[in-house]
């Protein structure tokens, strides 16, 4: 299945692209908090806030990955429902464009959403069980009045060749396509709108292999076309190596190591970003046993009261008293690119 | 059951030249498990479906065999049939032969198989949370599995073992935290105790589905560590089953992939990483994506694996096969699970002896060294 090559000109004459694009990135995060407050069922009185997103600064500029990893529970996904404004960031600025987004009002997010799309994990679930699925790529369209009737099914079938399906599917209800489809018709509604910038969350996660190949390799193929710029949120470091430029590593909200692809998974100097992936097995029996393995001791901790100084001390193997008492700032000590938010950050030989 | 087996338990590599040497030389050792032409039907509204389609393969005692392949291709409900948890009365064994330790398995009366589950046969399960009782402490679910097969044990001493058992899959203050109910525990902690109840009654096999899939990586490497040494402890038959060709290749001694209900291939882990005999197993590496590897172009299998209703005649993959090149033969007829060049190996393909010049245009493809194509 390959996506034939869509039409730049034909997709610009139906939806007007906000194309007066400054040099330098499309999407800046600043100092990003997303704090989430349990209030006492007995007393109605707050509890203290868990700090979801703490701090969290990235940009992205175009025709460029970013990879968001890290395990579960570590913010990366609220992070990305906070750049969508889906939940109300605590503090920091969103620049979309150069324009902060953090005190616009819901009509004014319409308008930046055409820019900015997201795809999510669980086709089967992000999708109307009860609309066929043109109907669903169609949506979009009609929300912001872009063309009559024809012109909105040309541009839906048009989007159903882009991501490497046929007309006739347009017509069809989710539950008659597998996993791989729906995420096809998944990005296809998040690609309806031209968007500058795709977030996606764990787009390949729920998908067997062969299939994730397939749509990674479509990803790539269309970020080559429209020159988008990719927030790809994941925990499986191997894909993440595969399509990102630069990758994020983040753990209880903060980000703890940031650089490009290959300073990461050749440089890493944060002990999390070491022991995460000597974590992951690797597909070649042949090494098996060769590789040194940091096996972490114990659990996440509690994120609403998390360790003081540095999140990560508690399971850290370097960890020492300055690490309790202040949280290291995120900075590249060793002068090779990557920046580390630890004391003690050094690479392993 | 033969406690000599336990005595000597070989480790990861010579194991599985025991169980290859014991295939080629008419089995000297009777395999701990024992899997013969089972075929498991579902009867659904649309007609009746085959999930396992005449599938056969055996584990020796010590060894670990993963059962790899995606979603719906019949792997663990190969596996939910060796202690009969196939889900009645929709699902049915219709054909086949079970055995453990020589024993056979299909057509127990479900009174007996209670008394097979949990000593002769023990599962762990993907999701751990879910597998324990919500509403009992973990420690007193593993004395109840304890003292259901030794009527005999002391409820002090039970609790006593079940303690033990706790600190040995890496339960820390054991005796302490036996007390706590599963939601005190997380998903990583909860697996562990999940494999001391597996292994308690020290089965003689023991059968993960999906064991570490629903944790993160740094836990993964928990448990997996600790699944090593409870097979290595028990002796057991260890079936692996998972989709997780990076757990497959640190864990697994032989390797079974199947696709729509039928075994397609098997053979040691090495032969199937770097010199796979099935293009599906081949398609499976294309797709890929490695840690120690960026540069390398991923190359899917087109289309998507069938459905049980509408399994394709003759090679359930052919159509999707990049080897077939429109040969009818593949259409046509069930290529049989044959032995191939490369000594006791098998395969299920029309044009296995092609597979080697088809590792080469692959790995053109990926970009990657022809000579080793599922190597970084």
């Amino acid at each position: 299945m390959t996506s034939s090559s869509p039409t730049k000109g034909a997709t610009s004459a139906l939806v007007a692209t906000t194309s007066d694009a400054p040099d330098g990135p499309i999407l800046k995060v600043e100092d990003l908090a997303v704090h989430f407050t349990a209030r006492s069922r007995l007393t109605r009185r707050a509890a203290s806030p868990l700090k979801a997103v703490d701090g969290v600064t990235f940009s992205l500029t175009a025709g460029e990955t970013l990879g968001l990893v890290g395990e579960s529970g570590c913010g990366k996904s609220t992070t990305a429902l906070a750049v969508m404004r889906l939940v109300d960031p605590a503090a920091g600025r969103i620049l979309f464009n150069g324009k902060d987004l953090a005190g616009y009002s819901r009509t004014q997010l319409r308008e930046v959403r055409r820019g900015i799309q997201m795809v999510f994990q669980d086709p089967h679930a992000s999708l109307d069980p009860r609309l066929r699925v043109g109907a669903s790529i169609a949506e979009p369209l009609q929300i912001h009045n872009l063309g009559d009737r024809c012109a909105v099914r040309a541009r839906v079938i048009e989007l159903l060749e882009m991501v490497g399906m046929d007309r006739v599917h347009a017509d069809r209800f989710p539950h008659q396509f597998s996993g791989g489809q729906l995420q096809r018709v998944g990005i296809a509604r998040a690609l309806a709108l031209d968007p500058q910038v795709l977030i996606l969350d764990e787009p390949v996660s729920a998908l067997d292999v062969s299939i994730q190949a397939q749509i990674i390799t479509l990803l790539q193929d269309l970020q080559a076309e429209l020159g988008l710029a990719y927030l790809f949120i994941s925990h499986d470091l191997s894909v993440v190596r595969h399509v990102c430029d630069r990758v994020a590593v983040m753990y209880l909200g903060r980000i703890v190591e940031q650089g490009d692809r290959d300073g990461i998974y050749r440089r890493a100097s944060h002990p999390y970003t070491q022991s995460l992936l000597s974590a992951v097995p690797r597909p070649d029996p042949r090494r098996r046993g060769t590789a040194k393995r940091i096996v972490l001791t114990g659990d996440l901790p509690n994120a609403v009261n998390p360790p003081s100084g540095c999140h990560f001390r508690t399971r850290c193997w370097k960890a020492e008293q300055a690490c309790a008492k202040s949280s290291p700032e995120l900075v590249d000590r060793l002068g090779g690119g990557n920046r580390a938010a630890c004391h003690f950050a050094e690479t392993l030989t | 059951m033969s406690l000599s087996k336990e005595t000597s338990i070989p480790s990861g590599p010579a194991a599985s030249a025991a169980g290859r040497q014991s295939e080629a030389a008419g089995s000297p050792a009777t395999p701990s498990l024992s899997i013969q032409n089972l075929t498991v039907e579902f009867r659904t509204p649309e007609g009746t479906v085959r999930a396992v389609d005449d599938v056969s393969f055996d584990v020796h005692a010590g060894e670990t065999v993963a059962l790899v392949g995606e979603s719906g291709c019949g792997k663990t409900m190969s596996a939910l049939a060796v202690p009969g948890l196939v889900p009645a009365p929709a699902g049915h064994i219709a054909a086949g032969r079970i055995t453990c330790e020589g024993r056979e398995l299909v057509g127990l009366s479900n009174r007996e198989l209670r008394k097979v589950r949990g000593s002769l046969v023990s599962m762990v399960f993907q999701e751990p949370a879910s597998s324990l009782n919500p509403v009992f402490t973990v420690g007193h679910q593993i004395v109840g599995v304890l003292r259901a097969h030794d009527r005999s044990l002391s409820r002090r001493a039970a609790k006593d073992r079940a303690v033990e058992l706790l600190s040995s899959v890496g339960v820390p203050d054991a005796d302490v935290r036996a007390r706590d109910y599963p939601h005190q525990w997380s998903g990583g902690m909860c697996q562990r105790a999940l494999i001391a109840m597996a292994i308690a009654n020290r089965p003689r096999v023991l059968i993960a589905d999906e064991p570490t899939t629903a944790l993160d990586v740094t836990i993964q490497a928990q448990v997996l560590e600790v699944l090593e040494v409870a097979r290595r402890e028990t002796g057991a038959a260890t079936l692996l089953i998972t989709h997780d060709l990076g757990v497959v290749a640190e864990m697994a001694d032989r390797v079974v992939v199947m696709y729509a209900g039928r075994v397609v291939e098997t053979a040691t882990v090495a032969e199937i990483f770097h010199a796979p005999r099935h293009p599906y197993t081949l398609g499976l590496m294309a797709s890929l994506p490695r840690l120690d590897s960026d540069t390398r172009r991923l190359v899917p299998i087109p289309g998507h694996p069938p459905h049980l209703h509408r399994i394709p005649p003759g090679c359930g993959f052919h159509p999707r096969c990049h080897l077939r090149q429109g040969r009818s033969l593949c259409a046509e007829q069930v290529p049989p699970l044959v032995e191939v060049e490369l000594g006791p190996r098998r395969s299920a393909c029309h044009f296995h002896s092609e597979m080697s010049d088809e590792v080469a245009v692959v790995a053109e493809q990926m970009g990657a060294d022809p000579t080793v194509v599922t190597s970084p």
